[in-house]
């Protein structure tokens, strides 16, 4: 390659990287009346880094000190106390019975009850597959449920507190399901169960929109294919404990499909996660026996708390610099190292940080959050990258020891290094898609790695190499560009 | 270091003592830590039960005070002795909601008591006239579930699939001896991280499973360079004759490895050193994850290989040995009665049938059976071009004592033929 043309071309290059390096990183500042977002500001991010939701579910007849200190006097009497929570002296409401000495206290069913209502409530946000949440069990009696922003996914339309709200506020509901139509419940008037009826729900997306489909039992598809051809002007509705309003109401003509499923059509496929919700809470509602089971005050929106990283709000901003001063520093370390060929090696990691980057940001948005594993994978990548770098120098080196010139040094040497460096990319690509098969955050971080895996071995195998290129061609003295000294040059 | 390394990676059998005993301690202590209620990993305070103070505070309050209410908080805290392990600063509603949370055997009652007479007071005083609303409850957490349990079973299943998936690769490039020592390092790796993140109590959350992943990954990458390292050394001509251990203690990738342990390492501290404290933990599980991937990358994989190709090196002669004896057989009964070279046709025939397996080899085996003197310069160059093939002949005749009369006859005379079939 000419050297102008060498040069132009690197200027150009420069010119791009510094551009797309500013977007990456320049921290927020004010443009008008927006503000100025850089790429890693735009990620999703766990609660470890930036904070979360969490909320309390209380059994009816259950409430908080804090709202039993807000009451009157005389109200406040009626009510016991059992550590931090308080209960009705209401033996109507099943959670306590009187004592023979007048007091109250927690009756044994409550507690069997409200133990049984605890596992279906975390097996419901297990089957939600967050990286990161935590139920915890409050003064025996309440839950308190606890979900990272990330939970939250960007819904055009919608707020973050209120996605939040969305699923807690599902989740804490406690009833059976049922079908009726026209005012009469369909499983009473054949004597059957739901669950002997519907088999199950799932969640499948078609035409830009997300689906309900529900799945019928042998005696189910009868139950559907009737109504079906009855062509009823009624739908079928499918109620849960005490909502009042039908979750789905199935059309005859719509919804009912010649293969005796139902496809019920919910939300835009954007608010995907809010229909993922709603068949977590309808598939675990199918066997619930409302008798088995304690019923939790209605959640409203302002019962949601929204909370900064536990750590301090400043969690996020410190571990960019930390990034940030571990990229400046390797970029630092390659110049010193290698000299011209380190300038190449800091062009790719600079390379690096704007590709996985972006791709953090925007391929995983809304499907995967920023959390301090996405951080350990970029930065291994980082590290692994130079390292494979200083080892092609030093193959270059000992190349050009044997007494080749500077260009046949730099083809031997990647001539030796080349399918070292493909067995560790393939094998670290092989060993991040396995890592596919853990769920939730292992999942995710699977997929930050395979994007760090990728864009360090297009770094390592040809990035770097290209640049190199230019740069050499480029430079004025090539041994010096590669501090390389030759034995004649020493006696000149 | 070069000799310590060398020294130390001849020595499997006490490496892999170590492991197992860190191993069987680290299932010991998680049975028990399971049993017992501890748990398996010792859990962050974030996850740990433990004992709140809510401190409630209405709109006003939460956008003008909150300085005043935090420090209010800490004062009393701090004149009751305790000092919460971590704190949420929430908004709820409108309204604000500081939630302290203290290990789980600290009695919250007097402290409660402390902040109520607190707030009261400057209400009273510093706050008169303001709309000032707050109050202050106490309660227990105790932690139901923060990593659901088949979440725990597919990250077990990822980290052998890796492994195993690691495995294949090797031995599809280098064999399966390599493929062994590099599949057993990144299952090792992954494994020792675990056994020694639950061993030393490192605090842990949810995260723990990427720092279990990345220990795999990066034992799998770092047991690949030491292989190839080694793979290139077999490779050259120094290694004629060169016994295996001191072929691999001679050939580890040194300079790589510790290159990147140390790039990595000042990066994994630097990391933990400039952010909160919630990232420190983490930073210390990753160093741990580190250097377990820097010793199954460095000492381990080619310590477990040196075995392994001392079995493998033992193969081949078994093989060629079963061919010999069973044609020495037929040959004895043929030739009993007849003693002289032409009446062995059999004796040919395993140059012959070598010279099938061998096409190439053809010309000089039959340059070697017509003119002695001729072959020698070919069996040099095959010596000097297949030195790994001399071994095996030379073991074949050691082995077959019965035949040696024919078979020293087509060592002698046709040597080229049984150094280059035995390369086949």
């Amino acid at each position: 390659m000419g050297k102008k043309k060498s040069i132009v071309l690197m200027v150009l290059l420069t010119i791009v990287i510094v551009i797309l390096c500013a977007i990456t990183v320049i921290p927020t500042f004010p443009i008008g009346v927006k503000d100025w977002n850089p790429v890693v500001m735009q990620n999703d991010f766990g609660a470890d880094v930036n904070g979360g939701y969490y909320a309390y579910y209380y059994p009816k007849g259950i409430i908080s000190e804090t709202d039993y200190k807000n009451l009157d006097a005389d109200k406040q009497e009626e009510y016991s106390s059992h550590k931090g929570l308080y209960f009705k002296n209401d033996t109507s409401l099943g959670v306590c019975v009187k004592n023979s000495d007048g007091t109250y206290s927690i009756s044994e069913q409550f507690k069997e009850e409200f133990e049984a209502t605890k596992n279906l409530i975390v097996s419901r946000y297990e089957k939600k597959g967050y990286s990161d949440f935590s139920v915890a069990v409050v003064d025996d009696y309440a839950l308190k449920v606890q979900l990272p922003k990330s939970a939250t996914l960007d819904v055009p339309g919608m707020d973050y507190q209120t996605t939040a709200f969305n699923t807690i506020g599902l989740f804490a509901e406690i009833g059976e399901l049922e079908l009726k139509q026209a005012d009469k419940v369909i499983e009473e008037r054949n004597d059957y169960e739901v669950n002997e009826l519907i088999k199950k729900f799932s969640v499948i997306t078609r035409y830009d929109y997300a689906w309900i489909k529900v799945e019928f039992t042998e005696v189910g598809k009868t139950m559907i294919k009737e109504f079906r051809e009855s062509a009823s002007t009624d739908t079928l509705n499918l109620y849960l404990g005490d909502i009042e309003n039908p979750l789905m109401q199935i059309s005859a003509t719509e919804h009912v499909t010649t293969r005796n499923t139902v496809e019920y059509a919910l939300r835009p496929v954007a608010d995907i996660a809010y229909v993922e919700t709603m068949v977590i809470l309808l598939n675990s509602s199918l066997n619930v026996d409302a008798s088995k089971y304690v019923a939790f005050e209605d959640i409203q929106q302002s019962d949601v708390c929204e909370y900064e990283a536990v750590h301090g709000e400043n969690t996020l901003i410190l571990l960019y610099v930390a990034l940030a001063v571990i990229t400046v520093g390797l970029i630092a370390f390659s110049i010193v190292k290698m000299g011209g060929f380190g300038v190449a090696s800091a062009y790719s990691s600079v390379s690096y940080l704007i590709v996985v980057a972006m791709f953090y940001a925007f391929v995983s948005k809304g499907v995967f959050e920023f959390t301090l594993g996405s951080a350990l994978a970029y930065v291994l990548g980082l590290v692994l990258m130079n390292v494979l770098n200083v080892h092609v120098y030093n193959a270059i080196k000992a190349e050009f020891a044997l007494g080749k010139t500077v260009e046949s040094s730099v083809k031997g040497g990647y001539r030796k290094t080349i399918w070292n460096m493909v067995d560790v990319y393939a094998v670290l690509l092989l060993g991040s898609i396995t890592l596919l098969i853990g769920a939730a955050g292992l999942a995710t971080f699977a997929w930050q790695a395979i994007i760090c895996v990728v864009m360090g071995a297009f770094c390592n195998l040809l990035w770097t190499r290209v640049i190199n290129v230019m740069l050499l061609s480029a430079s004025k003295n090539k041994y010096k560009y590669f501090r390389f000294v030759r034995e004649d040059d020493d006696d000149e | 270091m070069s000799k310590f390394l060398a020294k130390t990676v001849k020595k499997t059998a006490l490496l892999s003592l170590i492991l197992a005993v860190i191993l069987a301690a680290a299932v010991a202590l998680g049975i028990v830590g399971g049993l017992q209620g501890w748990g398996v990993f010792n859990k962050d305070a974030v996850l740990k039960d433990g004992n709140t103070v809510t401190v409630y505070m209405n709109t006003d309050t939460q956008v003008s005070k909150l300085d005043e209410v935090q420090a209010a908080c800490e004062s009393v805290f701090k004149a009751c002795g305790e000092k919460p392990s971590h704190s949420f600063n929430g908004i709820k509603g409108m309204n604000g909601e500081l939630l302290y949370v203290f290990d789980g055997d600290v009695d919250l009652k007097d402290v409660e008591t402390a902040l109520e007479a607190k707030f009261k007071d400057l209400v009273a005083n510093d706050w008169a006239g303001d709309v000032v609303f707050i109050t202050v409850a106490t309660n227990t957490e105790k932690s139901a579930t923060f990593l659901a349990e088949y979440y725990v079973l597919r990250g077990i299943i990822a980290g052998l699939a890796l492994a195993a998936l690691v495995f294949v690769y090797t031995v599809l490039r280098n064999g399966l001896e390599k493929g062994v020592a590099v599949g057993v390092a990144t299952a090792g790796g992954v494994l020792l991280t675990t056994a020694l993140l639950i061993l030393t109590r490192i605090p842990v959350t949810a995260s723990v499973a990427y720092v279990i992943g990345a220990a795999g990954l990066l034992s799998a990458a770092l047991a690949t360079m030491s292989i190839n390292k080694i793979r290139t050394a077999e490779k050259s001509e120094s290694a004629q004759g060169v016994d295996a251990a001191e072929l691999v203690s001679s050939s580890l990738a040194t300079k790589d490895i510790v290159l990147l342990g140390a790039l990595g390492g000042a990066a994994i501290i630097l990391m933990g050193a400039i952010a909160t404290a919630g990232v420190r933990w983490f930073a210390i599980a990753s160093l741990v994850a580190l250097i377990v991937s820097v010793f199954m990358g460095l000492i381990y994989t080619p310590s477990l290989y040196i075995p392994l190709k001392k079995a493998v090196d033992n193969r081949p002669e078994k093989d060629a040995y079963v061919g010999a004896k069973k044609t020495s057989k037929k040959e004895k009964k043929a030739a009993e009665p007849a003693m002289k070279v032409e009446e062995t046709p059999v004796e040919e025939a395993p140059a012959e049938e070598v010279v099938e397996e061998a096409p190439v080899e053809e010309a000089p085996a039959e340059e070697v059976a017509e003119e002695a003197p001729v072959e020698e310069a070919p069996a040099e160059e095959v010596v000097e071009e297949a030195p790994v093939e001399e071994a095996p002949a030379e073991e074949v005749v050691e082995e077959a004592p019965v035949e040696e009369a024919p078979a020293e006859e087509v060592v002698e005379e046709t040597p080229v033929e049984e150094t280059a079939n035995d390369a086949e």
